[in-house]
C-alpha cells in the first residue's frame, strides 16, 4: 500500500521523523516499508493486518512505534430537510451475507474533475482520478480502509436497493466491462430489476455515476469476509475493495466513511444531503475482551517486561487496557481474540531486537535416527565416488516424456491444476527426466554425461494418498576414462561395475542378475537386477526419441528394496589358517552358455572343497577360469587338488559342454 | 719382468678410465685381472724367478693388483652411480601435462546445501522425520491453523491432485504429523521437496525446504532467537549480524521473519538486498496453541517453536546464482562448478 508522507502526518498533532526513520520503524515493526519517489511510503500489508489498509490504520501503527498522538478530525454532515428515505429504499435479503448496509442521498451534484489536491494525492497513492464522486469514495477507502460505492440514483429502478443472493445462472457486467457467471452464494446488489454491483468487489456500469448525474446513491457496507473472498476468487477479480472486505472492515468506520463522504461530496460538487441515512444491520458489534497474564507473557517471550509498559504499548495501539482484562477495538477484531495475540503485539512494539537470544533448556532423549536417510547419503556418496555428477529434475513430468520412453500416463498419479502440461504427471520413473539431462548436455557439446539421481517416484493407490518410494538412477554416455590415450567407450560392462561398486561398498554379495526383455532395454544387452530394478544399454528406438545417437546405459533401482538387503548386521569371519591352493581352466564356452552358469557349476561339482571361483582372463574367446581351493582345518595336498580338479575339469566338458583349451 | 708388471699397470689403469659403459669396464677387467690374463700369467711363473727376486716382485704383483682391484672397482661405482643419473634425467616427465582423469563426480549444489543445514541441527541435538510429497489438506493446511477459504491459504499457490490431496507447498505438514504421534520433548528437523504453482528467476514449482520445531516444557521467544542465531552464524559466519522481524504465518504466533547481513555487501547496501544490506533466510515463530491443541497437546503446558526455510534460496545466495531454473536444468557446466 502507498502512502504519502504528507497525508501520513496530516493524521497526527505532530510526527517527527524522517520517512526513512519510519519506514525503518514500521519494517521493525512488522510490515516491510520502503521509500519511493516523492516522500511515498510503499507498505507490504500482511495478510492478518487487514486494519493497515489504510492511511490511519498505518498512523495507529506509527503512534504506536513512536509515542506520537493520533488525532481524529470532527465530522460535520449540512443536511436539508428532505428525508432520506424519499430518496432510496434498502431491503437486505441475507443478513449473514451483509450484516450492516448504509446509505446516504445527496442531490443537485455537479460532476465535474477533483481539485487538484485531491487529485494529486490519489495519484501518489496509485490511484487514477475520475471525478469528483468517485474520488471521494476512493480518497475514504484509502483514509479509513472502508469501501464505498456510489450510484446514479436515477439508473436506479424504482429507487429501491435490495441486496441478495445471485439467482442461478445470472450474469452480470462490472465496470470493467467483463461479464461474468454468477452461482448463488454470491452476494448482489441489485435494484429492482436488475444487478447494480457485485457486492463488495465491483460496481455494474449501468448505474455508474457519470457526466450527468444529478442524485447519488452512496452505499457503505460491512461484508462477510469469507463470502467475498470467495467471490473474489471464483470471478478472478481482486479489487481496493475486496481485499479489505475479505479481511473484515472496522464495524464502526461503515458509518464514519459514509458520513465522511457525504460531507465531502455536498463540499466538492454542490450537492444537497437528505436528512439521516439507511442503517440496516443485524444486531451490534461489541468490542470483546481477552485476559492478559503479565506473567505468560514473559514466559512465553522469555522476558521480563513490566505490566505498566505492556499496558502502555496496547494503549497506543488502541486497545482498552485496564487490570487484566483488555479490550479489543472492533478494527482489530478480525486478528486479536486471544492472549497470544495479545502476546505478540507486545513483542513486536517492545522490540524483537531486545528479547535476549538463549539456548533452549531441553534434553533430548530416546532419538530416533532417519536410518533411511543416512543410507541413501551413503549411495550418493558411493555414486558421486564412482565419477557420476547428482542432478535434481522435477517430481512431475509430461505425457510427451512418458510417451518417449513409452511408459504409460494412466498409471500416473495426475496433477489437477499444473502451470503447463509438461509438468501434469507425477512421475513413476526418474529414467525420462534423466535422459532429457543427457540430450541438454549432448545439445550443449558436452560429451560424456554421468549422472544419477536420488528422488522419489509416485503411483496411484486405493488409499488416501499415493505411493512414494525413493529409487536411485544411473545413466551415463560419452567415455568413462579421462585419460588422453585410453578413452573407451561407455557399455553394459562399464555401468555393470558401477553396480558391482556400489553393492560392493554396501556389503552385498553375489547379487543375481538374469535375462530381461524390456521396451528400455536393447535386446541382449540389460539384465533384470533380482527384485531391485533393471540395468542395460538404452534401445535405440527410445535413444532416437531424444535424438541422441552414441550408446547410453542406465540403471534404475529401488531403495527401498536395496536398504533392506543391508540390514543384517555384518559379522566377523576368522582369517583362514591354512593356505589355499589354485588352479586355472581356459576353455570355449559354446554359445548360450553365461558366465554365472560356469561359476555356479564349479562351485557346485567342487563342493566345501572350492572356497572361491571367477573369471580372471580372456584371450581371445578363450576364458580363463581361477577354481580356488581350501580346507579350513589342514593344509591340502597337491594330490587331492589335482585330482578334484581334474574331476571338475571333465564334468565341465560333459555337463557344460564347454570346450578346454590345452 | 718389473717393467713387464709397470707396463701392465699402466695399460689396464688406461683401459679402466676410458671404461664409458659395464661392458668395456668388464672387458678390461677380463683383460688384465682375468684368470687368463698377462697378468695372472706373470704371477704364475713367479716360480721361475731367482729365489731372492721372488718376495720383492711378488709384492710388487700385489701392490699392483690391488690397485687394480681398487681401480675396478671405484669405477665400477662410478658407472653405476651415472647409469642410475642417466635413467633418472631419461624419466624426467612434463609435470604440467594432465593427470591420468580419475572421474569423480560431484553432489548437486542443493544437496550440498540441505546436508550442511541438516548437520548443524544434527549436531545441535535435532532428529530427522520425513512426510509425504503429496500430502493431505488437513496437514498442509486446517493443521496448521489455516481453515478453508482463509484469505491465508492464498499465501500459497497451491497443485492440487483432488479436493482434498495436493503437493504440499511447505515442509510443515511433517509437525503435525510427527506432534500427532509423539509427546515433548521434540526437537525436529524435516527436509523435503515442497510444491507451488510459480515460476519465474526465483520462484520453481519444486523446491527444497527445511523445516525445524521444538516443543518441551518451558521454550521461549528468546530460545527461539538463540537456536536461529546460532545456525545462521555456523552458516553465514560468526561475526555475521542477525535480526529479526515480526511478521504473519497462521502457524506460529509470534511470528518472525529473520533476516541475515548481506552476504555479498556485508550489510552496506546492494542490488542483491535491495539497498536494504539485510536477506531474508528463515521464517519462523512461536507454534500456536490452535496447533498444540489440534495435535492434543496443552499449550498452558507446552510451547514450542518452528521454522522454515528454502534451501534453493540460501545455495542462490550462497553461490551467488541469480536463476533458480539453472538447479533443475543440470547443465554439467554448471553443475561440476560445485
Amino acid at each position: 500500500m502507498k502512502v504519502p508522507m504528507d497525508w501520513l502526518r496530516e493524521q497526527f498533532t505532530t510526527l517527527k521523523g524522517s520517512p526513512e526513520q519510519l519506514a525503518s520503524l514500521l519494517t521493525m515493526g512488522g510490515l516491510e516499508t520502503v521509500v519511493d519517489a516523492g516522500n511515498v511510503l510503499e507498505i507490504d500489508i500482511i495478510p492478518n493486518r487487514s486494519d493497515c489498509w489504510s492511511i490511519r490504520g498505518i498512523a495507529r501503527e506509527v503512534s504506536a512505534l513512536t509515542k506520537y498522538n493520533v488525532k481524529t478530525p470532527p465530522i460535520s454532515v449540512r443536511e436539508i430537510s428532505k428525508k432520506v428515505a424519499e430518496g432510496v429504499k434498502v431491503e437486505v435479503k441475507d443478513k449473514k451475507l451483509c450484516p450492516r448496509y448504509m446509505a446516504r442521498v445527496i442531490e443537485n451534484v455537479t460532476i465535474k474533475e477533483s481539485p487538484d489536491w485531491l487529485k494529486s494525492r490519489l495519484e501518489k497513492a496509485g490511484v487514477r482520478a475520475i471525478n469528483n464522486v468517485v474520488d471521494v469514495t476512493n480518497y475514504l477507502l484509502l483514509e479509513l480502509g472502508q469501501p464505498m460505492h456510489a450510484f446514479d440514483a436515477k439508473l436506479i429502478a424504482d429507487r429501491t436497493i435490495v441486496v441478495r443472493r445471485a439467482k442461478a445462472g445470472e450474469k452480470a457486467t462490472t465496470l470493467d466491462g467483463k461479464e461474468h457467471e454468477l452461482s448463488t452464494d454470491m452476494l448482489m446488489i441489485t435494484d429492482a430489476e436488475k444487478i447494480i454491483a457485485v457486492g463488495g468487489v465491483m460496481g455494474c456500469a449501468n448505474t455508474e455515476v457519470n457526466n450527468k448525474t444529478k442524485t447519488v446513491i452512496l452505499e457503505s457496507a460491512f461484508f462477510d469476509p469469507v463470502s467475498i473472498h470467495k467471490t473474489s476468487k471464483f470471478l478472478k477479480l481482486r479489487t481496493d475493495s475486496s481485499i479489505r472486505f475479505e479481511h473484515g472492515v472496522d464495524w464502526d468506520v461503515v458509518e464514519e466513511a459514509l458520513d465522511r463522504a457525504a460531507a465531502m461530496i455536498a463540499d466538492l460538487s454542490g450537492g444537497l444531503v437528505l436528512k439521516g441515512k439507511i442503517d440496516k444491520k443485524a444486531g451490534k458489534r461489541k468490542p470483546k475482551t481477552v485476559t492478559l497474564r503479565p506473567e505468560r507473557v514473559n514466559k512465553i517471550l522469555g522476558t521480563d517486561i513490566l505490566e505498566t509498559e505492556m499496558t502502555g504499548i496496547l494503549k497506543r495501539l488502541g486497545f482498552g487496557a485496564s487490570g487484566k482484562k483488555v479490550k479489543i477495538p472492533l478494527f482489530r477484531a478480525a486478528d486479536i481474540y486471544r492472549e497470544i495475540d495479545l502476546i505478540e503485539e507486545i513483542a513486536r512494539i517492545y522490540g524483537y531486537g531486545k528479547i535476549e537470544a538463549t539456548m533452549p533448556n531441553t534434553s533430548f532423549p530416546d532419538k530416533e535416527l532417519d536410518k533411511e536417510d543416512i543410507f541413501r547419503n551413503k549411495v550418493r556418496e558411493i555414486m558421486v565416488g564412482c565419477g557420476l555428477n547428482e542432478v535434481q529434475t522435477y517430481s512431475m513430468q509430461g505425457p510427451r516424456d512418458f510417451e518417449k520412453c513409452g511408459l504409460d500416463p494412466a498409471k500416473a498419479v495426475k496433477v489437477d491444476n499444473p502451470m503447463n502440461v509438461e509438468e501434469s504427471l507425477m512421475r513413476t520413473m526418474l529414467l525420462p527426466s534423466l535422459l532429457n539431462v543427457v540430450a541438454h548436455n549432448l545439445n550443449r557439446q558436452i560429451e560424456d554425461v554421468f549422472i544419477f539421481e536420488i528422488g522419489k517416484i509416485y503411483a496411484p493407490t486405493d488409499k488416501k494418498l499415493p505411493m512414494e518410494r525413493w529409487v536411485l538412477t544411473v545413466a551415463i554416455t560419452g567415455s568413462p576414462f579421462m585419460s588422453a590415450i585410453d578413452k573407451g567407450k561407455v557399455d553394459y560392462f562399464y555401468l555393470k561395475g558401477i553396480l558391482e561398486n556400489l553393492f560392493a561398498s554396501l556389503g552385498i554379495k553375489d547379487h543375481k542378475l538374469s535375462e530381461i526383455d524390456n521396451h528400455l532395454i536393447q535386446p541382449g544387452r540389460g539384465a533384470a537386477i533380482e527384485g531391485l530394478g533393471k540395468i542395460g544399454e538404452l534401445h535405440p528406438d527410445i535413444r532416437k526419441n531424444y535424438g541422441i545417437d552414441k550408446p547410453v546405459a542406465f540403471f534404475g533401482i529401488d531403495l527401498e528394496g536395496l536398504y533392506q538387503l543391508v540390514q543384517e548386521g555384518k559379522r566377523y569371519k576368522p582369517l583362514p589358517k591354512f593356505p589355499s591352493a589354485s588352479r586355472d581352466i581356459a576353455m570355449y564356452l559354446p554359445k548360450g552358455l553365461e558366465n554365472q552358469a560356469v561359476i555356479a557349476m564349479i562351485r557346485k561339482l567342487g563342493g566345501a572343497m572350492v572356497e572361491d571361483a571367477f573369471l580372471f582372463d580372456k584371450y581371445k574367446d578363450s576364458l580363463a577360469y581361477r577354481v580356488v581351493y581350501r580346507n579350513p582345518e589342514r593344509t591340502l595336498t597337491d594330490e587331492e587338488v589335482n585330482k578334484k580338479h581334474a574331476e571338475i575339469i571333465k564334468a565341465l566338458e560333459s555337463k557344460l559342454n564347454v570346450r578346454i583349451r590345452r | 719382468m718389473r717393467d713387464k708388471i709397470l707396463r701392465i699397470e699402466t695399460d689396464a689403469l688406461a683401459a679402466i678410465n676410458s671404461a664409458n659403459d659395464p661392458q668395456s669396464l668388464e672387458a678390461a677387467r677380463v683383460k688384465y685381472v682375468g684368470k687368463k690374463s698377462e697378468f695372472m700369467q706373470l704371477l704364475k711363473s713367479l716360480g721361475t724367478l731367482p729365489p731372492e727376486e721372488r718376495p720383492k716382485v711378488g709384492a710388487l704383483i700385489n701392490q699392483v693388483k690391488v690397485k687394480l682391484q681398487k681401480a675396478l672397482n671405484e669405477k665400477r661405482m662410478l658407472l653405476l652411480q651415472t647409469e642410475q643419473h642417466q635413467k633418472i634425467e631419461a624419466d624426467k616427465i612434463d609435470i604440467t601435462l594432465p593427470g591420468k582423469g580419475i572421474r569423480r563426480g560431484k553432489y548437486h549444489p542443493i544437496s550440498t546445501v540441505m546436508e550442511e543445514v541438516k548437520d548443524i541441527f544434527l549436531r545441535l541435538g535435532y532428529e530427522i522425520a520425513e512426510g509425504p510429497d503429496i500430502e493431505l489438506d488437513y496437514y498442509n493446511f486446517d493443521g496448521l491453523n489455516i481453515p478453508p477459504h482463509h484469505p491465508s491459504r492464498d499465501m500459497w499457490s497451491t497443485l492440487f491432485i483432488t479436493d482434498k490431496v495436493l503437493l504440499r507447498t511447505h515442509t510443515s505438514p511433517v509437525q503435525i504429523r510427527v506432534m500427532e504421534k509423539r509427546k515433548p520433548p521434540l526437537a525436529i528437523i524435516a527436509p523435503g521437496r515442497v510444491y507451488r504453482r510459480d515460476s519465474d528467476a526465483t520462484h520453481s514449482p519444486v523446491f527444497h525446504q527445511l523445516e525445524g520445531f521444538l516443543v518441551d516444557e518451558v521454550v521461549t521467544f528468546g530460545d527461539l532467537k538463540g537456536t536461529l542465531t546460532e545456525f545462521l552464524r555456523q552458516m553465514f559466519g560468526r561475526k555475521r549480524n542477525v535480526r529479526f522481524r515480526p511478521s504473519f504465518f497462521p502457524f506460529t504466533e509470534p511470528s518472525a521473519e529473520v533476516d541475515v547481513e548481506c552476504v555479498m555487501c556485508n550489510g552496506k547496501g546492494c542490488k542483491l538486498c535491495k539497498g536494504t544490506g539485510w536477506l531474508e533466510i528463515l521464517g519462523s515463530g512461536m507454534i500456536d496453541p490452535n496447533v498444540l491443541k489440534g495435535v492434543g497437546y496443552n499449550p498452558e503446558k507446552v510451547s514450542g517453536f518452528a521454522f522454515g526455510m528454502g534451501i534453493e534460496r540460501i545455495a542462490m545466495l550462497k553461490y551467488g546464482i541469480d536463476n533458480i531454473r539453472l538447479f533443475y536444468e543440470n547443465d554439467i557446466r554448471f553443475l561440476e562448478q560445485f
